[in-house]
């Protein structure tokens, strides 16, 4: 259970606690972009990829959360690694690093299929690393308030995007009580004979259902009594409200941005112009 | 004439159109500043009434008179009313709107769209006053479930509300959480005698704090007044399935040995009052 709280909000008073949702939500994007471009060669891919890494490494140290607890939200990637390797195993190859690793039954299976499959997973730890960076060090509520900013041009388009974003942080707030609720009734249905963990697939999704149903019900209560509290306490969805909690854009926000923008275009203008560094500053030539 | 704080008369509601009637031609009235207790079994209508009392539920009967500070519950009204009335639920997590203590205060207050340049202060001050100033910045699931209805309190104490609701507010809590919620809506009582107060409770106990006792069984009310008036009619209370209070039963029991004490509800002042006997004698 708890890989899945993992990326849940952790109170420090970082740099980066301190930026503006909306600065961080934008720096998000540009950084998965710029981790997700393609380079000229594998050299240079692994360049900008240990960059990318060292970049991340930086940020995560910043934000105080612990390492260990990286590498356990990481833990359910692998088996994205082995779904990697399968595809590009099976993908025929036609570039030049055809370097057979070694052969599945006269299959060969080549060293660059492993490299891509690797390149890949990085690139996808490297994406999950910066949304926990973000979801660890930005309250639910302000990050609601900062994706209700960047919706607020479909307001008026008739859409109540104050309600929809209330909605959003209702359901980021219940996400530690549902997964109470999830333990306790797993409990209860243990201690009357069901077992969760073994059994056949058949025996084990028929447990499931024994969870899932006093789960659903279970939520709707709840929904239909905050439902009350929320109107009790002069909730209204199409009335004016204030907020507690302003955005506010500083000088650290111009920097975090300018910083993000910068490695991004450098990402981009090595990637479309095929600029190989070893290449042109050291005259060699690796693939 | 007292001012009322609630007025009801020959009030009906059934869930379902013909549906059996959850509350059955009830009426009753609360004075301004009364702390009233409804007490009830399970199933007797005693939430409704709480629901409907804060207008959540507004599909009452017609020939059903409800007011509240001289109001009915109609167009213009009912936003009025609401501001006036504050609302504890009995689940501390169902009524946890924030992700901290500090965001589930300012809540309400954005619903007032009160000023947010004044909010910190009211936070601040109403986190204070149910003993909750410094976990403000605390996640709900970091808090026991005494500190989240604590909070409850604060959220709706913030509001500063004319009628305070309290709907089986302490029923899922320990001894120890119930003990502070009650204490905490004593002193406020006290630092603002306007008050009006109605605890919804099945606990005797928590009754018999208040300074007049309704009951409630099946949707009618069958007996009120004070706390000793109720408490005396032991059939009519087995009937709804509730006992007297321990103080009182035991004050009784006493005085069948002639032992006679003021017959007070309350196990404190009955406390005392055993001390000055045996310190007496």
């Amino acid at each position: 259970m708890s890989s899945i709280t993992m990326g849940r909000y952790v109170p420090y008073r970082s740099p980066i606690h301190l930026l503006d949702p909306r600065t961080k939500l934008v720096c998000l994007v540009l950084l998965v972009v710029s981790v997700f471009l393609g380079y000229a060669n594998y050299s240079t891919t692994f360049l900008m990829t240990g960059l990318s890494l060292l970049l991340v490494l930086v940020l995560f140290a910043m934000t105080r959360m612990s390492f260990l607890s990286l590498l356990k939200s990481l833990k359910s990637l692998w088996f994205m690694l082995i779904f990697l390797l399968l595809i590009y195993a099976i993908t025929p190859r036609s570039d030049n690093l055809d370097w057979v690793a070694f052969f599945i039954y006269d299959y060969p299976i080549y060293w660059a299929s492993i490299l891509d499959a690797l390149k890949i997973l990085v690139r996808l730890m490297l994406m999950v690393a910066l949304s926990l960076i973000l979801t660890a060090s930005t309250k639910p509520l302000d990050l609601t308030a900062g994706i209700e900013w960047y919706l607020s041009p479909i307001h008026f388009l008739g859409v109540n995007t104050a309600a929809w974003a209330m909605v959003l942080s209702l359901a980021l707030r219940f996400i530690p009580t549902i997964l109470e609720d999830v333990q306790r009734i797993m409990k209860a249905q243990s201690s009357r004979g069901v077992d969760f963990k073994r059994g056949k697939l058949t025996v084990r999704a028929r447990a499931l259902i024994s969870l899932v149903v006093p789960l659903v019900v279970s939520s709707l209560v709840r929904s239909d009594e905050l439902g009350d509290a929320m109107e009790g306490r002069g909730y209204d969805p199409r009335s004016k409200r204030t907020r507690y909690r302003k955005l506010t854009f500083h000088w650290g926000d111009l920097i975090a941005l300018l910083l993000c923008a910068a490695f991004c275009a450098l990402c981009i203008t090595m990637s479309v112009t095929s600029f190989d560094p070893f290449l042109t500053w050291f005259g060699v030539t690796v693939r | 004439m007292d001012e009322l704080a609630v007025e009801v008369e020959h009030l009906s509601f059934s869930y379902k159109e013909n549906g059996p009637k959850v509350l059955d031609d009830i009426s009753f009235s609360i004075k301004k500043g009364d702390y009233v207790a409804l007490i009830g079994h399970n199933g007797s209508g005693k939430s409704t009434l709480a629901r409907i009392l804060a207008g959540l539920y507004t599909e009452i009967e017609p020939n059903s008179l409800l007011r509240i500070f001289n109001m009915s519950y109609d167009v213009e009204n009912s936003s009025k009313i609401r501001g006036l009335i504050g609302i504890v639920f009995q689940n501390p997590d169902n009524q946890f709107v924030g992700s901290s203590v500090r965001d589930d205060i300012a809540f309400g207050l954005e619903n007032r769209a009160i000023d947010p340049s004044k909010m910190d202060e009211i936070i601040e001050k109403s986190a204070k006053e149910v003993g909750m100033e410094e976990y403000l910045d605390q996640a709900p699931e970091n808090l026991s479930g005494g500190q989240k209805q604590r909070v409850a309190l604060a959220g709706v104490l913030a509001l500063s509300p004319s009628l305070l609701l309290l709907d089986e507010a302490t029923s899922m809590l320990d001894p120890k959480g119930k003990r502070e919620i009650l204490s905490l809506v004593k002193e406020r009582k006290k630092e603002n005698p306007d008050l009006t107060i109605l605890s919804i409770t099945h606990d005797v106990e928590e009754a018999a704090m208040a300074d007049y006792v309704l009951v409630l069984s099946k949707g009618k009310i069958i007996l009120e007044g004070t706390g000793e008036e109720v408490f005396s009619h032991e059939k009519e209370l087995e009937e709804a399935n509730l006992d007297a209070p321990f103080a009182y039963e035991l004050g009784k029991a006493l005085k069948a040995r002639g032992i006679s004490l003021s017959s007070s509800l309350e196990e404190d002042t009955l406390l005392e009052e055993l001390c000055q006997y045996s310190s007496k004698k």
